[in-house]
């Protein structure tokens, strides 16, 4: 066999350093410059003496290293890159070489965490690093929304663009998003399906999406609908009414429509749709219960255009005036403003003259290779969405490769980072607004924002978004529960699962809870499905409702199923996934995989009848290879035990009952998840900074790097005074120098 | 087969019947290949095999597919115990009875590249993304994402001219249901094979509907009164006023965002070309769609269906000379998926960390021959199409396997790689043939791009060419 010495011992050292945090070893934080000083002195240098300067001295510098010129933590601070990757050869037991003396397992950890300290120490007191993000085209997300936004229509196929790949565990990080061939080709097509379908005329494909809620009982629902067109529409309702009967009548504008019985029928949730002529404007749509019994809820309200009137009129959004004057004369000055209010709108800045000459210049050629008017300007509309100033959120600097120029952001920069991180759309006018007078970089205009914005339904994206990919929710359809041992499992029940999460976060973000509900609360959002699959009772009807959770064993994420069903395998539930989960998503420390050649727990019905599944563990754990690890995974999971692979209660896995009591590494034991819930809580300050990590990554498009770290405590303290209020902590990212300042340069300034 | 519709549209009928796939048709190669042989005769002269400049003797071109599979296989139920012509397939090989005689089976082969080397952890990411780039993917979640441009990028780069598509990338799992990505690897590198440069991983697609609609060009005009020709036209000038925009912003921009504006211009450059090509609808007429394909996008469809409907795609476009150059990866580095039709509810991952143990390997081995009877469906439906004097198989070759030996160990030598077809009659198909330990895979990639009419010096970490193809 060719294969190299096994990995197996280098990866168990790793993983023991980055489980110092949770044996009880605190890891210096910022501001501790002077005790990371010592222990670099103190522990490194006369590692170093005993084992490296041999080659990296003075005298030999071998790969042009010498160690001796690095006394103190400023110094490695200088050469962060030479020791990051020291760090790293360390970690892997690549130096010292094989053949040299070799250092104990316990020394190596204490240089690596002399080192990793000295690297730590990044002192925030001088000039923030801002870092940059790399410039960012939409993700498929963001497009959709923005094209709704900017055009008025729901693009659809936004869907079916090629994936946008994931980077730092999100979706809209810019150096990951990238732009092959096929996605400009994409980008092409839809431009003109998005343009086409805003001019009426031919039958368009998307829904104008309603963002109101309706969600009241019948009789009493009614919203208000923007109606470009003059046209034929049609009007859908989704409704949850599981077995109710009679009919349903459409009101627009306080009169009768149509009317429409309504199917009885055992899917909970259905829609219905009526075909009916609407003049533009603004009306108001109702829906009437008139006859039948049985209760029905009305989910939504959403629009489609099937056909324009024949007068031809350009949607408003797209339009800013008519092309041709009150005489029916072309009117130069109306085309510019066409072209000058669209390109301002879709670019997220003002254009320069330059530019409208340009698109002006466009629509000229068009109009001589044999379009009529209205194709001139609507081509030269389809190049501005296929414009990278469209496609991508451009901030340019005045001297890009310097890294030392610090700036803060613009108005129309900081106005697009917001919006796109709250809403993930677009700017809206009130933004667009405070950008051009710059009144947004005052801090008090800015907070008001950030707290309107959060009030506005548009921030339902950040939850979907932004929750969906920290809490993996947005995964659970790639979790497939075993069939023969989970017939209940139903994507309907996924479906219930995934949004009561998201509900949940949403609560604690709008209403100004703290992020400790998250670990645990006494509410939750249930419909009648997801209450039975708890066993909680009188939750009647496929309505999501507050529920009061009392004495149930439920309550924070960690016990909602969309958690323990995403940490299950799809036959048994896995302890030790739920504890990497927690470490990861909770606490902050994403312990290392597994070493390749390891056993995984052996399946067989034999093994399974004889023993639990946490004696089994426990057995595994007797091999001090496996004990290592799992001694700090498997009890976090052992807490939740209790619910089983689709997040049911039970008190006994198969014959066994079940334990749910264990004791942390530190010493520390709980009982069950409420006990472990505890010990959670008393962590929260690790819980916070774990959490505002992810939402800065989030924020800004980009991976965290050391002088993050600044940013990182700013958030955690103003959090954590507020007494860890979620959307404070939103407020403090958007105020950290990171969010409103840029420099050129690389990631990295040296 | 399924019964023709009538179609709404007077100009297209997506639906003509052809029985005896290819007989009725003159293919389009047959017309347009001889002038675009001579360029790449012309433009390539270098190389062992490339004097025939990627055009076989009768005039059609050479085709180059490549398969990928995760988790690498049961080893020993893979691996025939003889070589040479007289050998008797595995137990897993089986499924490829039918086809043994258009069949390479290699073993040796190795990914020196897919090994940690130094970068720890992530053997599945770097299995992918070594897979056709024989390069060592830079350790990173996210920034400064590198491994190498691909091999079968590298001909499209050169082919790509020659046909209205330079390649074809398909997959399975879009890759969206997937938040966990491999220990510190950016997803992009357990997500992709193919690699546009590398920094780019291209796009895959994965709805074989829409694939189909590209192909075939269902980008038809809507509108009646807008002409093919002007709306040729249009399309062209919008990417020429957002090239002029591009190369305006580029000049404003730091290096490290030139990147992604790099890659926008690459992108726009095959487009441009793409909408040059765009056949006149008549010239489609006689597509016939897959029995199986969905009339809409966006159907859920169970795994074996969709594979053999990628099948069916890759030898669609193969068969038209829409491209000569096609990857697909059946499932992203380290899936999870489960295998109901073959009784295996258990994730294809979890398993392959079979630990030993029999019930496990049974498993895993289960999956490899279903893995295995797909690409059998692939290999077979390429023989079933007439082209010249023999079939479209003599003028392909196509790749299969995994970069990773055993799922267990995590291995990259010895990989599970099989070969079919005769590369336009360069290669002696019917072997087993095994190669000395630790020879590069890249030297089997640059034997092939001599082939397909791209020959290079080297590629990735290539020692030399493969010797064994032919006898």
């Amino acid at each position: 066999m060719v294969r190299k010495p096994s990995n197996t011992t280098r990866i168990h050292r790793v993983i023991l350093t980055s489980l110092l945090a949770l044996s009880g070893l605190a890891i210096p934080t910022v501001g501790q410059t002077e005790d990371a000083k010592s222990l670099y002195e103190s522990d490194a240098l006369p590692l170093f003496e005993k084992y490296c300067v041999r080659c990296h001295g003075d005298k030999r510098q071998r790969a042009k290293l010498d160690l001796e010129r690095f006394p103190d933590t400023k110094s490695v601070l200088k050469s962060r890159k030479v020791f990051e990757s020291g760090l790293h050869l360390l970690l892997n037991h690549e130096m010292p070489p094989e053949k040299s003396k070799q250092p104990t397992a316990e020394e190596r950890e204490t240089l690596v965490e002399a080192i990793r300290s000295a690297l730590d120490s990044y002192d925030c007191s001088g000039e923030a690093d801002p870092g940059r993000p790399t410039i960012r085209r939409l993700n498929a997300v963001e497009y959709r929304n923005t094209i709704r936004d900017l055009v008025g229509v729901d693009f659809q196929p936004a869907e079916d663009f090629p994936a946008d790949e994931i980077g730092y565990g999100f979706d809209n990080i810019g150096d990951v998003l990238s732009i092959p061939p096929l996605l400009l080709e994409k980008y092409l097509d839809a431009a003109e399906a998005i343009v086409d379908s805003a001019f009426g005329g031919v039958e368009s494909k998307a829904y104008v999406p309603v963002r109101r809620k309706v969600d009241a009982k019948l009789g009493s629902a009614s919203t208000k609908l923007e109606f470009a067109l003059d046209g034929h529409y049609e009007l859908r309702a989704r409704i949850a009414s599981t077995g109710a009967k009679g009919a349903l009548e459409l009101r627009i504008d306080e009169k009768v429509v149509s009317r429409k019985d309504l199917t009885e029928s055992n899917e909970d949730r259905q829609i219905v749709s009526w075909k009916v002529h609407v003049k533009k404007g603004e009306r108001k749509v109702g829906l009437d219960r008139v006859s039948g019994d049985g209760e029905v809820h009305v989910d939504g309200v959403e629009m489609r255009l099937v056909q324009a009137d024949a007068s031809k009129a350009p949607r408003r959004s797209v339009y800013a005036v008519e092309p041709l004057d009150e005489e029916g004369q072309f009117a130069s000055d109306h085309v510019r403003e066409i072209f000058e209010t669209f390109a301002t709108r879709a670019y997220r800045r003002e254009i320069t003259d330059d530019e409208l000459q340009r698109l002006r210049d466009l629509g000229r050629q068009a109009f001589q290779n044999g379009n009529n008017l209205d194709e001139s300007i609507q081509l030269v509309l389809k190049a501005i969405l296929v414009s990278p100033h469209f496609l991508f959120r451009v901030e340019l600097d005045e001297n890009p490769e310097d890294a030392k120029k610090i700036r803060r952001v613009g108005g129309y920069e900081l106005a697009t980072r917001l919006s796109y991180f709250l809403w993930s759309t677009m700017p809206d006018e009130e933004l667009t607004r405070l950008a051009k007078s710059n009144e947004l970089q005052d801090d008090k205009v800015l907070a008001a924002q950030v707290k309107r914005m959060l009030a506005d339904e548009r921030s339902s994206a950040f939850i979907e978004n932004f929750a969906g990919q920290w809490l993996q929710t947005r995964f659970l359809e790639g979790v497939t529960p075993d069939p023969t041992i989970f017939p209940e499992y139903t994507p309907a029940l996924r479906e219930s699962m995934r949004r009561e999460t998201l509900m949940f976060v949403e609560a604690i973000l709008r209403e100004d809870r703290s992020i400790v509900e998250l670990i645990d609360s006494d509410f939750t959002f249930l419909d009648e499905r997801l209450a039975k699959h708890y066993g909680i009772e009188n939750v009647k009807g496929n309505t999501f409702r507050r529920v009061d959770l009392g004495d149930t064993p439920r309550g924070g994420v960690l016990t909602q199923a969309s958690v323990l069903t995403l940490t299950s395998y799809p036959t048994r539930t896995s302890p030790v996934l739920r504890g990497k989960w927690i470490l990861e998503k909770i606490l902050g420390i994403p312990p290392p995989p597994p070493p390749p050649d390891v056993e995984e727990l052996s399946e067989e019905k034999q093994a399974i009848e004889a023993a639990s599944l946490r004696e089994r563990l426990e057995k595994h754990r007797e091999d001090p290879n496996c004990g290592v690890c799992h001694s700090k995974l498997d009890p976090l999971g052992f807490a939740f035990e209790n619910y089983d692979a689709i997040g049911r209660w039970r008190d006994s896995d198969g014959r066994f009952l079940v334990d749910a009591s264990a004791v942390l590494p530190d010493g520390s034991k709980f009982e069950g998840p409420g006990g472990f819930k505890k010990i959670l809580i008393d962590r929260r300050r690790e819980f916070c900074r774990a959490l505002a990590e992810q939402v800065l990554t989030y924020a800004l498009g980009r991976g965290l790097e050391y002088y993050d770290r600044c940013a990182v405590d700013e958030i955690v303290d103003k959090a954590a005074e507020s007494g860890y209020k979620m959307s404070e902590m939103i407020l403090a990212v958007v105020h950290t120098d990171p969010f409103r300042m840029r420099r050129g340069g690389d990631v990295h300034r040296e | 087969m399924r019964q023709p519709t009538p179609s709404n549209d007077s100009t297209l009928s997506r639906r003509t019947v052809l029985r005896g796939i290819g007989t009725a048709l003159a293919l389009p190669f047959l017309e347009v290949m001889n002038p675009a042989a001579k360029i790449v005769s012309a433009a390539s002269g270098a190389g062992t095999i490339g004097t025939h400049g990627g055009v076989s003797e009768n005039g059609a071109p050479t085709r180059m597919a490549f398969c990928f599979v995760p988790n690498g296989v049961n080893v020993r139920n893979w691996f025939p115990s003889q070589t040479g012509s007289d050998y008797e397939l595995s137990w897993t090989l089986s499924a490829l009875e039918k086809v043994k005689d258009e069949l390479l089976v290699f073993s040796g082969l190795t990914h020196d590249k897919g090994r940690a080397n130094g970068d720890g952890a992530g053997d599945h990411a770097r299995c992918a993304s070594v897979f056709l780039t024989g390069a060592q993917p830079r350790k990173t979640s996210g920034s400064k994402i590198r491994v190498g441009e691909s091999v079968d990028q590298v001909a499209a780069k050169r082919l790509g001219s020659l046909t209205r598509l330079p390649s074809l990338e398909l997959a399975c799992d879009t890759g969206r249901n997937s938040g966990n990505c491999d220990s510190g690897y950016s997803c992009a590198y357990s997500n992709n094979i193919s690699w546009a440069s590398p920094t780019t991983p291209m796009a895959k697609e994965t709805d074989p509907r829409q694939v189909f609609d590209r192909l075939f060009s269902k980008g038809a005009p809507k509108k009646v009164d807008e002409s093919i020709a002007r709306r040729r036209k249009n399309r062209l000038s919008v990417l020429d006023f957002v090239k002029e925009d591009a190369s305006r912003l580029e000049g404003k921009l730091g290096r490290v965002d030139r990147r992604k504006l790099d890659e926008y211009f690459t992108a726009l450059r095959e487009i441009e070309k793409r909408v040059e090509k765009t056949p006149s609808s008549t010239s489609w007429e006689s597509i016939e769609e897959p029995d199986e394909l969905p009339d809409r996008p966006g159907q859920r469809m169970e795994f074996g269906q969709h594979v053999r409907l990628m099948n069916d795609l890759m030898v669609l476009a193969f068969r038209g000379d829409v491209t000569r150059v096609a990857s697909f990866m059946y499932a992203r580095a380290g899936s999870n998926r489960s295998y109901r039709n073959v009784n295996v509810s258990d994730g294809h991952h979890g398993l392959s960390h079979h630990g030993g143990r029999a019930a496990n390997l049974e498993k895993i081995r289960r999956i490899d021959r279903f893995h295995v009877s797909l690409f059998a469906d692939f290999v077979e439906k390429l023989r079933a199409v007439e082209e010249g004097e023999g079939t479209l198989l003599d003028n392909c070759m196509v790749m299969y396997g995994s970069a990773i030996n055993d799922g267990n160990r995590h291995n990259n030598e010895n990989l599970p790689i099989l070969l079919a077809g005769r590369g336009g009659g360069t290669i002696d198909p019917g072997r087993h043939v095994r190669v000395a330990s630790e020879t590069p895979i890249c030297n089997l990639f640059v034997s092939m791009l001599d082939r397909v009419g791209a020959p290079v010096e080297a590629f990735g970490d290539s020692t030399g060419r493969l010797r064994y193809l032919s006898t």
